[in-house]
């Protein structure tokens, strides 16, 4: 009897095994749709992007804030290291545009271009004027380049 | 309501065909659930949660497969996980897995079965997650094995495997047990 009631190969409707044995409380498929209605419902309202959104808010505001905190120390910070550079180091600004001036005046073939051609004056062409030549210097070469320069 | 009028109409209108769907499948998704848990209300959360999820993608949908091929496979992973879960939970606890699920079954107020069959339900529990799949679909709800390998995506042949090897540990169980 027992060897029977164990062989699972015989375990059909008449050993009662495949009979359900559980239960469920009452009336719980009437309140199931429901259920999953209200838990649908929730979960559309509460969804990855609504729970997101506050922190992202968040994080955003405080982005701005340092954003706009880092943009006016850059521009308050620089216009004060800016006004110092100029009073402590004016002279190197200046002795830099000297060098170029120098550079382009004083090199033999700037020179020697300047002497050749530009003031030189061909056949038909009449000479400029002297106060041609200082309104044209005027003009073109500030102070500054043209105390640099040495004529020889 | 064939299957076709359900789609159909759960096209015209989400929310009534959806409730179609509920009304038609949830009890057979139930008891299939609850034949790999046991307890009511974990049935009642994996159910829901399956439920939810034909929800969100009822709309992808394309009638490929049957639509309760479909459903079963839903609730059939949701149930996995489920037990995959749990398992890995009570790898961490101290008590010992055996007699939890004996005072599981022990415990369930929807559990009417005699001694035997109670025995039958703990041996069940014993079995890994996927066997216990296969045992339950083959043995109780007598699924072809072409519609387990629909919802479980396994070839027949690992199917006919495992269940072989559950029946042989239930019988097993059974024999020790008594």
């Amino acid at each position: 009897m027992m060897e029977k009631r164990f062989e699972i190969n015989k375990m059909g409707e008449e050993s009662g095994f495949r009979k359900n044995p559980f239960t469920i409380p009452d009336g719980y498929f009437d309140t199931l749709k429901e259920s999953v209605a209200n838990k649908i419902a929730y979960k559309e309202r509460f969804s990855l992007w609504e729970i997101i959104k506050p922190q992202l808010a968040l994080i955003s505001t405080f982005a701005a804030i340092f954003l706009f905190g880092y943009i006016a120390i850059s521009i308050v910070g620089s216009k004060m290291w800016g006004e110092r550079r100029d009073s402590e180091s004016g002279t190197q600004l200046l002795s830099q545009e000297l060098i170029e001036a120098r550079e382009f005046f004083l090199e033999p073939r700037t020179i020697d271009f300047l002497n050749e051609e530009q003031f030189s004056v061909s056949e038909g062409e009449q000479a400029p004027t002297l106060e041609e030549l200082i309104a044209y210097v005027e003009d073109n070469f500030d102070l500054v380049t043209l105390s640099s320069v040495e004529f020889k | 309501m064939d299957d076709k009028e359900l789609l159909k109409l759960y096209k015209e209108n989400n929310h009534y065909g959806f409730n179609l769907l509920v009304d038609k499948y949830s009890e057979r998704l139930y008891w299939h659930i609850r034949r790999m848990v046991l307890s009511h209300e974990e049935t009642n959360d994996i159910l829901q949660n399956s439920l939810i999820k034909v929800w969100k993608s009822l709309s992808k949908f394309r009638g490929e497969s049957n639509l309760y091929t479909w459903l079963y496979r839903i609730a059939t992973n949701e149930t996995l996980t489920f037990l995959n879960k749990k398992k890995r939970a009570s790898f961490f606890s101290l008590s010992d897995n055996s007699r939890a699920i004996e005072e599981a079954v022990a415990s369930d107020p929807y559990f009417e079965g005699s001694e035997i069959e109670r025995r039958l339900r703990e041996a069940i529990l014993k079995l890994p997650e996927r066997q216990r799949a296969v045992f339950t679909m083959r043995y109780f709800e007598e699924l072809k094995y072409n519609e387990i390998s629909e919802i479980l995506g396994t070839t027949v042949g690992s199917l006919k495997a495992s269940y072989h090897h559950a029946f042989k540990k239930i019988e097993q169980e059974l024999k020790e047990s008594i």
